[in-house]
């Protein structure tokens, strides 16, 4: 059996489009809900790890009793005395994301993962098999329940482009399906705060209603001289294709390259340091983590990047090289560098963070015939080699024995969505 | 909170649509029937797969591991309230 269906571009110029944002309720907090059916209805406030004193997620209860993300662990408490912190699961959060991908791409050929709890449907030339976009709505939000559990929960937005697809499922309640068409889309505009409306920003809105717009729609009402004399030629653009609910530069740009532009790792630590040792360990420690993905991509990078931040101490240093690195031993020794005027003047450090840009494919760079290079590269292939086989930092610098390591994890927004091929 | 463990066990199950779903395991000489499986994970350590079933014995969550490399099945954590 074959199916037939009208050319993509024919069907796309007569109907408008069809797109569908999935927007997982609470995902960190309900995922460990689904696992652990004794924290089923009370309110959760996931932490990065125990001990830490910032909730990174908070469950459908907790934030019903004002618990938001963000909010410290004190603050939670006398905000829902009841709240049990539970720390954060992300490999079990990749692998649930993973899986919905699977679901996703059952019903739909155009899907595209926008963050860990977050995807995108296009189902505009499937009209044949999806006439009604809530049927489909439904069907994705059943095949949730069924891949993940009963108590995992997903609203959907339906709209004719990304921005108000996403605008849609941010304003539904929990569990439910909204759509917004070309003729509510100026109610629901003058309506949502700014919170609501993906790209912009805080300071983006304070900026707003300095200027006496208190909604998107109300946007409209400002002329283009104003408009641009505030926010420049691009977010002046911007916010008028938002304030007419119409697709921004945001979601119509299309990824430039095959692979990933950079890779970087940060942490913040439990304590304040200004221990020389430990600052080194943890910035080598992130640096392995990061030019192991480097090397599994077969990449290579020209730009490095290391910083360091206090309480109100910020530092960071960027070095932009001749050619190409991808050994964590030649990168280290060259942040060494420029780590030096900053442990001449040490300050207390909490967060860490590296970062390598500029990526190329291996293929693609001139080939290094110097002979400590290809040491290196011989040495990095049997390491990797190793880790493979027998887990992560089998074989790790001397420099971090003893030392607590930090594993690797997803983030929320999922930079590094290639490198989990969930793109 | 989860109680590392990190201990090896015996799990006992069977074949369901070409899937293992685990029925009971054995920790210090006692046998844990399986009430519920409430997630699967599918975890990469490097190149080894491992698979997390958290599994309800009693109403008390276990997160059991298989390294689906070796073979092996650990406990790694209990949840104790």
């Amino acid at each position: 059996m074959s199916w037939i269906k009208p050319p993509a571009h024919q069907s796309r110029s007569q109907s408008p489009h069809r797109i569908l944002h999935v927007d997982m309720n609470s995902y960190f907090a309900t995922i460990l809900q689904q696992e652990n059916p004794s924290l089923r209805g009370k309110p959760i406030g996931v932490l990065k790890a125990a001990g830490r004193s910032c909730v990174i997620a908070a469950s459908k209860e907790a934030k019903k009793l004002g618990v938001t993300t963000g909010c410290r662990v004190k603050e939670a408490k006398l905000l829902a005395p009841q709240i049990i912190f539970v720390p954060a699961a992300f490999d079990i959060y990749l692998s649930c994301t993973q899986k919905l991908k699977a679901v996703f791409h059952s019903v739909c050929p155009h899907v595209s993962i926008f963050s860990l709890d977050e995807a995108f449907l296009d189902i505009t030339d499937d009209d044949l098999i999806y006439p009604d976009p809530v049927a489909f709505a439904r069907l994705v939000q059943t095949r949730v329940k069924e891949t993940l559990g009963e108590w995992v929960t997903c609203n959907v937005g339906i709209s004719h482009n990304h921005l108000l697809a996403k605008l849609a499922s941010e304003i539904a309640p929990k569990g439910t399906i909204f759509t917004i068409t070309q003729e509510n889309k100026d109610a629901i505009l003058a309506q949502v705060p700014f919170q609501a409306v993906c790209g912009i920003g805080h300071r983006l809105e304070k900026k707003l209603h300095a200027l006496g717009v208190v909604n998107p729609y109300a946007i409209n009402f400002l002329d283009p001289q104003t408009l641009l004399a505030h926010f420049g030629p691009f977010w002046s653009t911007e916010l008028t294709k938002i304030a007419r609910g119409e697709e921004t530069h945001f979601f119509s740009r299309t990824p430039k390259k095959d692979h990933m532009q950079s890779v970087g790792r940060t942490v913040t630590g439990y304590d304040l340091t200004t221990d020389p040792r430990s600052i080194e360990q943890t910035l080598r420690n992130l640096l392995e983590e990061a030019t192991r993905k480097l090397r599994e991509m077969d990449l290579a990078g020209s730009m490095i990047a290391v910083s360091l931040q206090g309480d109100t101490t910020y530092w960071s240093r960027y070095k932009r090289l001749s050619y190409y690195v991808r050994h964590s031993n030649e990168i280290f020794s060259l942040l060494k560098g420029e780590l030096v005027t900053v442990m001449e003047r040490p300050f207390p450090v909490i967060r860490f963070g590296v970062w390598i840009g500029n990526l190329k494919p291996v293929r693609d760079i001139p080939q290094n015939w110097l002979p400590e290079w290809e040491k290196n590269e011989r040495l990095y292939q049997t390491i990797d080699a190793i880790n493979h086989r027998f887990g992560l930092f089998a074989l790790k610098p001397a420099s971090l024995v003893g030392y607590k390591l930090i594993k690797p994890e997803v983030t929320g927004f999922l930079g590094d969505k290639r490198y989990y091929e969930l793109e | 909170m989860f109680q590392t463990i990190g201990e090896n066990i015996e799990v006992g199950g069977v074949y369901r649509h070409g899937h293992f779903v685990p029925k009971k395991f054995k920790w210090k000489q006692t046998v844990y029937p399986i009430e519920e499986i409430t997630l699967i994970a599918e975890i990469r350590d490097g190149q080894i797969k491992k698979r997390q079933y958290s599994v309800l014995s009693h109403t008390t969550l276990y997160r059991l591991l298989f390294n689906r490399d070796t073979e092996n099945w650990t406990l790694e954590e209990i949840f104790i309230e």
